[in-house]
């Protein structure tokens, strides 16, 4: 059987996070060691602890009570205290306890940093891509990139519409773009909590690359000709206007990028 | 414009588990498109699905750190590269010498080296190649007894 122990370091992945390690058995009468840890890292302004229980055999009902109290006041200095690799016996009993609306149970030190970074740096999560500009990975990509916004919060109809951005940003792409395999086609993807950047990349032909190629494009990309719904080509673009916020349109060298910006809806 | 013989595909994601799901339905569904058996391809997503879990476990993500997955598919088979930032040099013994061992039948069922013991069944090659990052490159190859 371990002993019980609990050591404080810093996390060596994020220097805002402080990760007290936690060992053997948490019984009721280790529940003023705990406290006392939380207190002390509190008092060091610490307020982001991630409490590593991969080596706990067992939490009593009181540690756990300490824990959530712990979570409370850290949470209400504007904190929080993430539970990270516990074993799957362990997590199950705390589910049971109902612990689980209170914790969200994270399996690594590295999962903890990443919810950390989510909820509190608003630099987004960013997905890049590389595929070969044909047709038939459009379909896989548009559910790809639906998967990815849900998962990360955002609801059925803005998958809905992200989706059908993608479809037509990427179809565009490879039907006017340069067909060649050396030359792929470029998705980048940023995810944050509240909208998605979106920018496809396609080369361009030898004989997009003029001057006056490059304004037709840009005019029938940004829609600066009068559209009618009679018209049987350029309604695609239209529409990823319509579903999306922001549209550029930038012209590098050789090639062409479409970036979009879809804000979650409320 | 649908002819290329030989596709290539790269994802870069962030570490996080919540990620490997999405990309390897993603790889799964145009492997199948591309003329390979239903059942290779889902054996492919069963590849993919450890060696990327692998890649979130032991990787060292400070921030910005991505999972690469290059997914080369060929006529008759599939070369697949994940690289993720950095492991603990002991982790990367351990990967190495479970590859280098040979199947052992009393490896209890809890054996953490499961999930890579499954991958060598399920695939033709496995390398580990140590850079500044860690790549596991797989291959796969095409099996007509494969899908009897």
């Amino acid at each position: 059987m371990r002993p019980f122990k609990i050591l404080r370091e810093k996390c060596s992945l994020h220097d805002s996070l402080t990760v007290l390690k936690f060992a053997g058995s948490l019984d009721a009468e280790r529940v003023p060691a705990i406290g006392d840890q939380i207190s002390l890292s509190m008092e060091q302004n610490q307020m982001f602890l991630l409490a590593e229980m991969s080596e706990v055999t067992f939490i009593s009902s009181p540690a756990l009570g300490e824990l959530m109290g712990c979570k409370k006041r850290l949470v209400e200095k504007g904190g929080n205290l993430y539970i990270v690799g516990l074993s799957t016996e362990n997590r199950n009993k705390l589910r049971l306890m109902g612990a689980g609306k209170i914790f969200e149970f994270l399996p690594t030190v590295g999962s903890a940093v990443r919810k950390y970074i989510w909820e509190n740096e608003n630099n987004g999560d960013e997905i890049r891509l590389r595929v070969p500009p044909i047709l038939s990975v459009v379909p896989e990509l548009r559910t790809l990139f639906s998967s990815i916004v849900t998962m990360r919060g955002f609801s059925k109809r803005d998958s809905f519409r992200v989706e059908a951005i993608v479809d037509e940003l990427c179809n565009n792409a490879i039907e006017y773009g340069c067909h060649s395999g050396e030359r792929p086609l470029e998705i980048g993807c940023r995810v944050f909590q509240y909208h998605v950047e979106l920018s496809v990349t396609n080369a361009r032909l030898a004989a997009q690359r003029e001057p006056a190629a490059i304004e037709g494009i840009r005019s029938r990309i940004l829609g600066n000709a009068p559209f009618t719904l009679n018209e049987k080509r350029g309604r695609g673009v239209e529409l990823v206007r319509m579903l999306s916020n922001e549209f550029q349109v930038e012209f590098p060298e050789d090639r062409t990028i479409v970036r979009v910006i879809k804000k979650k809806e409320v | 414009m649908e002819d290329l013989k030989t596709l290539v595909y790269s994802i870069d994601f962030p570490g996080d588990i919540e990620y490997i799901p999405p990309v390897r339905k993603f790889l799964s569904h145009l492997i199948n498109a591309r003329d390979f058996s239903r059942r290779f391809a889902f054996r492919t997503e069963i590849i993919i699905d450890e060696v990327c879990n692998n890649a979130v476990k032991f990787g060292k993500f400070r921030g910005n750190e991505f999972i690469n997955l290059t997914c080369r598919i060929e006529v008759d088979r599939v070369v697949m590269d994940v690289t993720n930032p950095g492991s603990d040099a002991r982790d990367v013994q351990r990967l190495k010498q479970c590859l280098r061992e040979e199947d052992d039948a009393s490896a209890g069922p809890m054996s953490v080296e499961r999930g890579m013991k499954i991958v060598k069944i399920l695939c033709n090659t496995i390398e580990v190649i140590e850079g500044d990052n860690l790549c596991v490159r797989i291959l796969k190859q095409k099996n007509q007894k494969e899908d009897l």
